[in-house]
């Protein structure tokens, strides 16, 4: 590379990471750039031990616009950069702190299916989601044949992904496919504070719930297993004594991991 | 024609149209019926020009359900059979790669709630009436809908509908989640039709990818990743991924071919 391509920043607040998908013009759109920095930074905040939780958003009033099209019609090449894809859906979606997507504007195509990697999303209440790969002839990448129906349903999931249509912010809501709606502009201040709020909860319980989640779908027998496993270790945690603790001396739980 | 059982195949441009025709029973799902739709749906799944499929019922229902009149002379060899042959049509609308809109008016009941659930989007009127009645003549679901109606209402909306038996109708079955598309009465078909077209000028290799995949539900995140892996570079190289690529710079409708 010659010059250096608009990748991503990362923000760190007191225990709240804040990466931001940083190439408006392309509309954030996931340039071998954008995709190297979102990497880079979710190592960077899942190795930072003050970081508690991380937001995930885009700059100049749009979360992502999906695939660089412009890299479009290769196949092969493809194959061989997907498992680079995979790589970074697996460090949003095996995260063991909590991520909250804000999205402004819209998320399109691999942009939608970045932000349902998320735990928790917020979205301005003018933006739109669209499952837009059958547009081009593709199907749902990122995840989103996982992600999308454990949101909303088969049956709406397959309308979404079929049809390809725009899901305005107050359907999207209504459907489940996000969490909580703010006024334009309003996204990323909401979802600090949701991280802020993750921030002050025991991590490791957080941890092993999102962990646990993730493996959706399953069978009542392995839920019993793994529950049986986790909570057992949870239950020998130093942030437990500090939980009950504050329960019964009535003040807030300090939680530090352990 | 009217007393004979069948299912009437019917074509609108790019969409196959599959008519339940026993009007008699209220288009319950009899032996003839379902050896009607076998064939039925392997002629559209094999006709490349037809890109999607609408099952609906003749004169205003869809389908009142299974084929009560032969449960007398039952055994279990022959149960078995009855539910062995509706395997057959089945995994042709499931694992079939066209989609398919279902067009209910008034009951879907038993396994024409099971015929419509298979379907990929749900089209109904606002009164029709959907009712897995299957214990209410000793029977447990079939027809998949153990599986397909926890997929749209989750596990404990699902159950309540399967052990008591409730009706719901068109409109509640839109907020549950059974319902895609809400119609007032007597439009589900020309919404349906409306529907299928739409799809019918998707990329069907694309559609096809969906459907392949959702067939094999549930499944976690890592066999997402799996399939897309396997499936979509070979559609980055399809004839249509280069005709949507070319009609997005010249800012023009893409035309499909499924190639």
């Amino acid at each position: 590379m010659t010059e250096e391509s608009p990748g991503c920043t990362l923000e760190v607040e007191g225990a709240v990471a804040v990466i931001t998908m940083s190439d408006p013009k392309k509309r954030n759109a996931l340039s071998e750039a954008v995709v190297r920095d979102l990497e880079a930074h979710f190592d960077a905040a899942l190795a930072d031990a003050a970081v508690r939780a991380i937001v995930l958003t885009g700059a100049g009033g749009v979360f992502c616009a999906g695939g660089d099209i412009s890299g479009f019609g290769k196949g092969l090449p493809l194959r061989k950069r997907m498992p680079h894809l995979h790589r970074l859906c697996g460090r949003i979606a095996h995260s063991e702190k909590p991520v909250v997507a804000a999205v402004e504007g819209g998320a399109f195509g691999g942009g939608l299916s970045l932000a349902l990697l998320a735990d928790q999303i917020v979205s301005a209440n003018d933006a739109r989601f669209c499952s837009s790969f059958g547009k081009i002839g593709l199907m749902p990448d990122l995840g989103l044949l996982a992600t999308l129906p454990a949101r909303v349903g088969v049956g709406r999931a397959k309308e979404i992904m079929m049809f390809a249509d725009d899901v305005p912010a107050a359907e999207a809501l209504a459907d489940g496919l996000v969490d909580e709606l703010t006024p334009p502009g309003g996204a990323l201040a909401r979802a600090k504070e949701i991280a802020a709020e993750f921030a002050a909860m025991a991590p490791l319980a957080v941890a092993y719930t999102k962990a646990m989640v993730m493996r959706w779908p399953m069978t009542l027998q392995q839920e019993l297993a793994w529950e049986a496993q986790g909570q057992g270790i949870l239950m020998a945690s130093e942030d437990l004594q500090e939980g009950r603790a504050a329960f019964f001396e009535k003040r807030k739980p300090v939680f530090k991991g352990a | 024609m009217g007393d004979i059982a069948t299912v009437d195949v019917a074509r609108e441009g790019a969409v196959a149209i599959l008519t339940i025709n026993n009007v008699k029973q209220r288009n319950a799902m009899t032996v003839v019926v379902k050896a009607a739709l076998v064939p039925a749906l392997e002629a559209a799944n094999d006709d490349p020009d037809v890109r999607a499929i609408v099952i609906v019922g003749a004169e205003g229902t869809f389908c009142a359900g299974g084929d009560v009149s032969l449960f007398g002379d039952l055994t279990p060899a022959k149960g078995r059979q009855v539910v062995f042959d509706q395997r057959r049509f089945l995994h042709l609308m499931i694992r079939g790669e066209t989609p398919i809109v279902a067009a209910v008016e008034g009951f879907a009941f038993g396994a024409g709630f099971s015929l419509a659930l298979a379907c990929d989007h749900v089209v109904a009127a606002r009164d029709a009436k959907f009712c897995a009645a299957f214990n209410k003549i000793g029977l447990m679901p079939d027809g998949g809908l153990l599986w397909t109606l926890p997929q749209r209402v989750g596990a404990g909306r699902a159950r309540d509908m399967m052990m008591t038996a409730s009706v719901v109708d068109g409109e509640e079955g839109a907020r549950i989640g059974i319902v895609d598309s809400l119609t007032e009465p007597g439009q589900a078909f020309e919404t349906a039709l409306a529907k299928a077209q739409r799809l019918a000028k998707a990329a069907p290799l694309a559609v096809g990818a969906v459907k392949a995949a959702f067939s094999r539900y549930p499944f976690d995140l890592e066999d997402a990743f799996a399939m897309e892996l396997d499936a979509q570079p070979a559609l980055m190289l399809s004839e249509d991924a280069a005709e949507a690529r070319r009609a997005f710079f010249a800012k023009q409708t893409p035309v499909f071919k499924g190639a």
